[in-house]
């Protein structure tokens, strides 16, 4: 466990001095993207002016989502790059470098990466949140589903990505499944029919990410926190799985790589 | 209009390494700015500045008088993008010029 602490803060240390070797570009993908996430906040602002509240939902309930969403998914990329390139990285044989090493190819593959634009995202959601509560407890709660929620966002991407042993090129169903979690949660619960609110506690898992972590920080309904936390754990240890699955499918594709 | 925005931002390549980042901020202006909302739902304060802005004459003008036609405002949209794709064909021509001069061909 030690052993892959100390790989984890090696490789994110490397990844850090990677982006900021253009350090211009890196900056620019950063406030571009908070500014990005900006736009959406004057639009449901703008909504909201006219609607009142939204089936239940105010202004200030839908910055939580604009927070935790983004600041869940840009940690999720800021430490686990790769996730949405496994799938690329299974086809094209390019796993040999992680299973060559001594640690987990899929943790060694997942870290090996980090994304510039999601550090906008991740650094966005915590800058919202003086503006929706000032509460010790809740901010506390807020950094933890964070990181549940990059769990869950790491997890679905691995499981899904996974799926190319079989299947081979996913790029697009993958890109359909990422969209589907990331529109998901960053629309209020509410606004989609009952009937079909049982997929964001099954297939697309934005229940667990955005909707639940909510209802505990408007509501510190704390019974729902140890089923987030074992939701996200969880879906981890699926991927985990399916990954190892898939690997005694996987075919080498000669290519000479090394990391150091 | 669109390809003028797009061509725009795209040729800041020029000076900077990575400018994705300006052209996802255009993306969701125009999809903010009267796509997902009628022009309507902004305060009043806001329209003035939003017609000094390409968005306030993309989607939602043609949009709505598609939906209910006047001729008066037909003849201001007309103007309006007319006006909007001279002032950009200019803005990416000058843009061009002054970028391509930044440029070492390498050859190959």
């Amino acid at each position: 466990m030690r052993a892959y602490a100390r790989l984890f803060a090696e490789v994110l240390r490397a990844n850090v001095a990677a982006v900021m070797e253009y350090r211009i570009p890196f900056l620019v993908q950063v406030f571009g993207m908070m500014l990005n996430n900006a736009a959406f906040l004057i639009f449901w602002a703008v909504l909201i002016r006219h609607t009142g509240s939204i089936r239940g939902w105010r202004f200030g309930d839908v910055l939580y989502l604009w927070a935790l969403g983004p600041s869940a998914f840009g940690l999720a990329h800021v430490v686990f790059g790769n996730a949405r390139q496994l799938g690329l990285l299974i086809v094209q044989g390019d796993l040999d470098v992680y299973l060559l090493q001594p640690k987990d190819p899929l943790f060694h593959a997942l870290i090996s990466r980090t994304v510039p634009s999601a550090w906008g995202d991740l650094v966005y959601g915590f800058m919202l949140l003086p503006f929706i509560t000032h509460d010790p407890v809740r901010i506390g709660l807020f950094a933890l589903f964070t990181v549940t929620g990059a769990l869950v966002f790491v997890g679905f991407f691995s499981l899904v990505q996974s799926l190319a042993f079989w299947l081979g090129n996913i790029t697009g169903l993958a890109n359909t499944m990422t969209e589907l979690l990331l529109n998901f949660t960053l629309y209020p619960e509410t606004v989609f029919p009952q009937p079909m609110r049982w997929v964001f506690y099954t297939l697309i898992p934005a229940g667990f990410l955005a909707f639940l972590p909510i209802h505990v920080l408007r509501t510190l309904d704390w019974k729902w926190l140890p089923v987030i936390a074992a939701v996200a754990l969880g879906l981890l240890m699926a991927s985990t799985a399916v990954f190892r699955a898939g690997l005694r499918r996987y075919e080498s594709g000669n290519a000479l790589g090394g990391r150091v | 209009m669109v390809f003028l925005c797009q061509f725009v931002l795209s040729m800041t390549a020029f000076w900077v390494e990575e400018n994705a980042a300006f052209l996802w901020i255009h993306q969701k202006l125009t999809l903010v700015l009267g796509t997902f909302l009628p022009l309507e739902f902004f305060p009043a304060t806001w329209r003035p500045w939003l017609e000094l802005t390409p968005y306030g004459w993309l989607c939602y003008p043609p949009a709505r008088l598609a939906a209910a036609y006047d001729p008066n405002q037909a003849l201001r949209l007309l103007s309006g993008q007319t006006a909007w794709v001279l002032a950009l064909s200019l803005a990416s021509s000058l843009v061009f010029s002054a970028g391509s001069q930044r440029t070492a061909v390498q050859g190959g």
